[in-house]
């Protein structure tokens, strides 16, 4: 329930980004980051930007969640923008003192660099808004099969990643019951001397960690009671398909790129 | 009728500890059978069951199970035959979702596709889950959970299910719902049962009822005969049955009562027919 | 004095998310000092939310409560809670998961010492708790996770009631133990607030448990508090019960037939044994 907000933080609004495969969204985000860096002109920019802003509003979900995922980063990324403009050089100087300068070359680029954090960021937050991490996690794993040749145990990883993601949520309410159990018996979270805050955790973390020991070795026994002796041989139950919808997107991924290319040499 | 469990002299103690959880037990099941076993709480009732599903090896004795004797090459295809339903509901949800966890034991199968979607879909609608095929173990109460676990045993089709404790975290109407839900697929399927339970009441309805005590079988029968003998009952920690519970106040009070064991509204009978005949 | 109150009382979880969850609509109730109350109500009641309230571990949306001359509400300080608490032992369901010191003695003087107690008075007060759950002095140097499942219950009890509580909360402290574990426990509690005047309040499933021990039932129903009333006045009446998705306790069920069946009970019993004590009564003046 409570943990739901936090994590992963799927939508269900059964848009048609919703729709698409998982394996294609995954290649495309990723894929669209690397091209972010391609682009060097407030052109450029700005189609990028045009294209995010197109892909978030086809995936109908309110815009406020978007802003969510970069509310979080927004220390780093101002900070970053900061640096880049005090420190870059070139072109005219507005300030100057020291060796810290506000230059032309230097607010454009930190202008660059804002945009591009954003981007990212909400390319990503597609992502994980549209996709629930289950399907993120099969995508891997299908991503990854060809590794299999050389040993590496994808299977065993994808099984992990899965159980994983599927105790977030238990391991939250157990730690939200944890803490309430020593907050009666007079622990105080959050106030006091750092050393007192970090010894503060003590009472926590022990609990939880022998909580998930418990947890994980029954979780084995009921896995090996069914019949799990490792990944070899398993069928899958959850298959992925790829849809025309899936080649389209990839389509209108090249085309996106060819326009950028364009922008870049060609104005 | 055939045995379809067998175990016999079954030693066993956890690394580390000299004590026998399992000190010399013995006892045959009969296929399609119902066995109910009681005991206090570290009595060795879970480690019995883990032994016979192969889950730990016995340090002497032997585990046979529908004709296979358990060892090392055996214990997949023993445990293919039992459904294993444990106590607590979330540490025993393997799937990311309902539908992916009942698919869990068909997938260890290598059930090819086609076939695993409709035994899932055929096992939750069993257990009247289907609706729900799709949902996050999150955010579904306890007994839901179980009726998932049960799920995935039923699309298994074992020939043996063990459910340890499996209603012992629910509230009584998750209670009431998993143990009517395993009456009717009893019913229908025919497998055989061992139920463990701290509920007396409960064990009532088995054909056979099996009293463990540190790591002994001390007393196995009808649960009628077992379930009047409350001076074992009591003296070994544990609840008498409803009816029992009434006649063992009434003798206490000098009140008269039949030997023979009477299940609660056997005894109201009884009572309202003394009562009239004193009229 | 630690008489209770809740006023007007309404919590909601996650306020002001898309996931806001009304968990309880308009709390009115008294309880006062030295009760055995009992909440019951069917999952996702509310019942945990209300004890959680009570304990200061949440505040709620709306409304007061008076915990003696405390009053918790939406804007009530840290320190202000941290006060209550003081006074008050709560007992989570499967406490034993809260264990975590290296020895049995330190986990019980933990509580104690975070209200302010010394480390010797503290042990002081850990070691007559053990010796009120029962268990022996010689595991209190022993490694809590050595223990069985039910001996880590009893610490975690005695750690509660070693803070020397007027008030002892309980989630459901029977669940997982066999029977006569159960039965102890709950004898336990019935005894403390006999003799030590502790004010009782215990949140179950099982019906028998709060009619055989309480003095007081509320029944909550999806966020609302539907009854409150003496065990008698709640047990007596199966319908109710059943309207809130409640159980009907074993002893009712058995009297309403013997009812049937010519027998006449007053009061109503609320275990076996007061049914049992009547029914040869019955027997034994008719035999006369
Ligand atoms: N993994 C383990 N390692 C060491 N000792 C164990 C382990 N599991 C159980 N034991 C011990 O073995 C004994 C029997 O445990 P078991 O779990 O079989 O009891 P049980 O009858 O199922 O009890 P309950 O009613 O509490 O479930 C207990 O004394 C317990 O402490
Ligand atoms: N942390 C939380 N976030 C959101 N909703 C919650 C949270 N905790 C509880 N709820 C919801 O509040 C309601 C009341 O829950 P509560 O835990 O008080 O019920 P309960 O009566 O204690 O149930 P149970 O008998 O299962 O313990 C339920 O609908 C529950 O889903
Ligand atoms: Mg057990
Ligand atoms: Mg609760």
């Amino acid at each position: 329930m409570f943990s739901k907000v936090l994590f992963g933080r799927f939508v269900p609004t059964n848009s048609v980004i919703h729709k698409l495969d998982p394996r294609a969204k995954l290649v495309l985000s990723m894929y669209f980051i690397v091209i972010i860096f391609f682009a060097n002109s407030w052109q450029t920019y700005a189609w990028l930007a045009a294209f995010t802003l197109g892909t978030i509003l086809l995936t109908k979900v309110p815009l406020g969640f978007f802003w969510d995922g970069v509310r979080p980063l927004i220390f780093i990324i101002v900070l970053t923008v900061i640096l880049q403009i005090f420190f870059s050089s070139g072109g005219h100087v507005y300030w100057q003192w020291g060796i810290l300068s506000i230059t032309q070359f230097g607010l454009i680029n930190g202008a660059y660099i804002f945009c591009r954090f954003v981007l990212i960021i909400c390319m990503s937050t597609v992502l994980t808004l549209t996709t629930q991490p289950l399907m993120i996690a099969d995508a891997v794993e299908s991503l990854l099969k060809p590794l299999t040749k050389i040993k590496v145990p994808v299977y065993e990883l994808a099984l992990m990643l899965s159980i994983a993601l599927r105790f977030v949520p238990t391991l939250m309410d157990e730690s939200q019951k944890i803490m309430n159990a020593q907050r009666a018996r007079g622990v105080n979270f959050g106030t006091g001397s750092l050393w007192k805050r970090v010894k503060s955790l003590i009472p926590i973390l022990i609990p939880l960690f022998i909580s998930a020991f418990n947890r994980a070795e029954d979780l084995a026994t009921a896995m090996e009671a069914r019949g799990y002796s490792g990944g070899e041989g398993r069928t899958k139950y959850r298959l992925l398909h790829w849809h025309t919808a899936d080649s389209v997107a990839c389509f209108v991924m090249v085309a996106a790129t060819i326009i950028l290319l364009t922008l870049r040499y060609f104005t | 009728m055939n045995n379809i469990i067998s175990v016999q002299n079954a030693i066993f103690s956890y690394p580390g500890n000299d004590i026998h959880v399992l000190n010399d037990i013995s006892f045959d099941v009969s296929q399609g059978e119902w066995v109910a076993i009681i005991g206090h709480n570290g009595s060795g009732k879970s480690t019995l069951a883990k032994a016979i599903d192969g889950l730990l090896s016995l340090d002497s004795g032997q585990v046979v199970v529908d004709g296979l004797e358990l060892n090392e090459n055996t214990v997949w295809d023993v445990r293919s035959k039992i459904g294993f339903v444990f106590q607590n509901p979330d540490n025993q949800f393997v799937g990311a979702t309902v539908a992916d966890d009942v698919a869990f034991g068909l997938e260890n199968r290598h059930v090819d596709h086609a076939t695993m979607v409709a035994k899932v879909d055929e096992a939750l609608k069993l257990v009247r889950m289907d609706k729900y095929a799709d949902r996050e173990p999150a955010g579904l109460s306890g007994g839901q959970k179980q009726r998932v676990a049960l799920a995935g045993v039923i699309a298994m089709q074992p020939k043996i299910v063990i459910l340890d404790e499996a209603t012992s975290m629910l509230d009584p109407q998750g209670r009431q719902e998993v143990i009517e839900l395993l009456h009717e697929l009893k019913q229908r399927y025919k497998f055989t049962v061992l139920t463990i339970t701290h509920d007396i009441d409960e064990t009532a309805l088995a054909d056979r009822l099996f009293v463990i005590d540190d790591g002994s079988l001390i007393s196995s029968g009808e649960p009628e005969k077992i379930l009047s003998d409350s001076k074992m009952l009591l003296e070994k920690g544990l609840d008498l049955p409803l009816g029992e519970h009434i006649k063992h106040d009434l003798k206490e009070l000098k009140i008269e009562v039949p030997e023979e064991y009477m299940n609660s509204s056997q005894v109201v009978n009884w009572l309202c027919q003394q009562l009239s005949s004193m009229e | 004095m630690s008489t209770i109150e809740f006023n007007g009382v309404n919590f909601s979880y996650q306020v002001g998310t898309p996931f806001e969850v009304n968990a309880l609509h308009d709390i009115n109730v008294r309880i006062s000092d030295r009760s055995y109350t009992a909440i019951v109500g069917h999952t996702g009641s509310g019942k945990s939310t209300l004890i959680q309230l009570l304990d200061g571990l949440i505040r709620p949306t709306t409304g007061t409560i008076k915990v003696g001359n405390e009053t918790i509400s939406s804007t009530s300080s840290n320190s202000e809670l941290g006060k209550i608490r003081s006074k008050i032992g709560f007992v989570f369901q499967f406490p034993e998961n809260q264990l975590f010191e290296e020895t049995v003695l330190k986990d019980i003087s933990f509580g104690p010492q975070n209200f302010g107690k010394s480390e010797d008075e503290a042990i002081v007060l850990a070691k007559e708790a053990m010796q009120l759950v029962g268990l022996d002095d010689s595991l209190a140097q022993r490694s809590p996770f050595e223990l069985s499942g039910g001996q880590m219950r009893r610490v975690a009890i005695a750690g509660v009631l070693a803070m020397k509580p007027e008030i002892l909360i309980l989630d459901e402290p029977t669940a997982g133990l066999d029977p006569r574990g159960q039965r102890e426990t709950m004898q336990l509690f019935s005894q403390l607030h006999r003799k030590n005047n502790i004010n009782v309040i215990l949140v179950t499933h099982q019906m028998e448990d709060a009619a055989a021990f309480a003095n007081q039932v509320l029944v909550m129903n999806d966020g609302n508090l539907v009854k409150a009333g003496s065990p008698n006045e709640i047990f007596s009446n199966p319908e109710g019960l059943i309207g809130n998705h409640l159980t009907i306790p074993k002893t009712t069920k058995v009297a309403n037939e013997l009812t049937k069946g010519g027998f006449r009970f007053d009061p109503y019993p609320l275990t076996l044994e007061e049914l049992s004590r009547q029914v040869a009564k019955q027997l034994e003046s008719g035999s006369n």
